[in-house]
């Protein structure tokens, strides 16, 4: 009996808390600001050295050859688990995370090309935020 | 009387009646999720209807049931089969007929009026039965056969605590009743009742704790399974309306019915006073775990029966010392 009492003190108790879910499109819950999220390449810094390739565990980064007649890394985001070996491996700091982790592609295609990885694109918007 | 209109068509139309029925339809499914939601610290039902708390929610979701396809199997006996959810839907809401929501607010005033509307709500279990016999699927079988232990799990108490609270008053009759609780509570002078007759309620209702004939890792959903569109309603409502029934037999026999008050002010009172049986059966949903069928048989034929016997003796020991 006293149990039940107990049982029924704590389902009370709960429902006077506020809730720990957030509405999803109108609230965001803060990650912080070291947020691994997703990654991009800044051009200008990258040396095309391809330890990144080298140091990826799902094997999501190929690099491809662009119209400047090098090479930049792109991630198939498919594979990609966001550990950040990249951004750790690369010697001149032109890998980088940026703070947001919802990002929408509208073609299967898109997402795997370098130049889907301009820091600009993967930004976080505000309002409709983050769709890319 | 006070009222604008006859007492019978207000009780028919409105408060014990249908407007009641459905009403209590969309808000206690609403209240159950919403209550759920807030004890596992979740929103619940919310964008149908921000403003409002998402109380529109259950609405949506009957609508959309009613435009889904009606499949009737080729099986079974497709009369039948459709004529027993509306059946049962109705059939749960014919005990209210003898229940008083306010002085003068019955359709048909009886003397035995509460004695009749205890023994409709148990006979109903029988279309249950019937309902699932009529799908012809195993899992319906399944549930009716459950449905039935419960049964016979429930009534024995849920009658005697009745009779408890009918010896005590020494009348059956919906006002009557409410009189003879004009100084102090049924649930005062006979919490043992009380108690039983709650936890009765929980198990007629198939409320969580016994939520056996439809428990959905086993059977799908029990005597419900095969139903989709305007019978799932109908045949999944009728839970609610028996909720809703026993809910209002339990605010006229414990809580005093409408006591402080009469006419209109009398019915809100009788409202708020359902609450009292229908928020702990929404409620155990978050917090209980479920029974195994032999498990609430023992405890249908063991603690509840001895619970029910001791508030009939309690009741008789009142009787004879007033």
């Amino acid at each position: 009996m006293i149990i039940h009492l107990k049982l029924f003190a704590t389902a009370v108790k709960q429902l006077l808390q506020q809730p720990l879910t957030v509405r999803w499109p109108e609230e965001r819950r803060d990650y912080g600001d070291r947020v691994r999220g997703f990654i991009v390449n800044d051009r200008s810094k990258c040396i095309s050295c391809q330890l990144c390739e080298a140091v990826c565990p799902a094997k999501a980064i190929k690099f491809h050859l662009e119209a400047d007649g090098r090479r930049y890394p792109g991630i198939d985001w498919g594979r990609c688990i966001l550990c950040g070996y990249c951004v750790d491996a690369c010697p001149t700091g032109s890998l980088q995370h940026v703070n947001n982790t919802e990002i929408v592609w509208t073609d299967l295609d898109v997402y795997k090309k370098p130049s889907e990885m301009d820091p600009d694109d993967a930004a976080p918007l505000p309002g409709t935020k983050s769709l890319i | 009387m006070d009222l604008p209109f006859s007492g019978d068509l207000i009780a028919a139309l409105v408060f014990p009646g249908v407007l009641g029925i459905f009403g209590f339809l969309v808000v206690a499914i609403w209240l159950e999720r919403k209550l759920v939601a807030r004890v596992q610290w979740r929103y619940g039902p919310l964008y149908v209807s921000k403003p409002l708390g998402g109380l529109l929610q259950p609405v949506a979701d009957l609508l959309k049931l009613v435009f889904s396809e009606l499949v009737l199997p080729r099986h079974t006996n497709r009369l039948f089969f459709a004529a027993a959810p509306i059946l049962l839907f109705f059939a749960e809401g014919l005990p209210v007929v003898f229940i008083a929501a306010a002085p003068g607010v019955v359709m048909a005033p009886h003397p035995y009026g509460l004695a009749i509307a205890v023994v409709l709500v148990l006979l109903v279990a029988v279309l249950v039965v019937a309902m699932a016999w009529t799908e012809a699927d195993k899992f319906t079988y399944v549930g009716a056969v459950r449905e039935i232990l419960l049964t016979a799990a429930y009534e024995v108490p849920l009658l005697l605590a009745a009779l408890a609270m009918f010896i005590l008053y020494g009348t059956a009759d919906p006002y009557g009743v409410v009189e003879a609780q004009s100084n102090l509570w049924g649930a005062v002078l006979n919490p043992l009742a009380f108690v039983a007759y709650l936890v009765a309620l929980l198990m007629a209702t198939t409320r969580f704790p016994f939520e056996i004939p439809e428990a959905e890792p086993e059977v799908v959903l029990g005597p419900y399974t095969e139903y989709g569109s305007t019978l799932f309603i109908y045949a999944f409502g009728a839970n609610y309306v028996k909720l809703y029934v026993l809910a209002l037999l339990g605010s006229v026999l414990f809580l005093g019915g409408w006591l402080p008050a009469g006419g209109l002010a009398g019915v809100f009172i009788t409202l708020v006073k359902m609450l009292v049986f229908v928020l702990p059966a929404m409620l155990v949903r978050a917090i209980y775990p479920r029974y195994r069928i032999d498990q609430a048989l023992r405890i249908g034929w063991g603690k509840l029966l001895a619970l029910s016997v001791a508030a009939v003796a309690l009741s008789l020991v009142w009787r004879l010392l007033r």
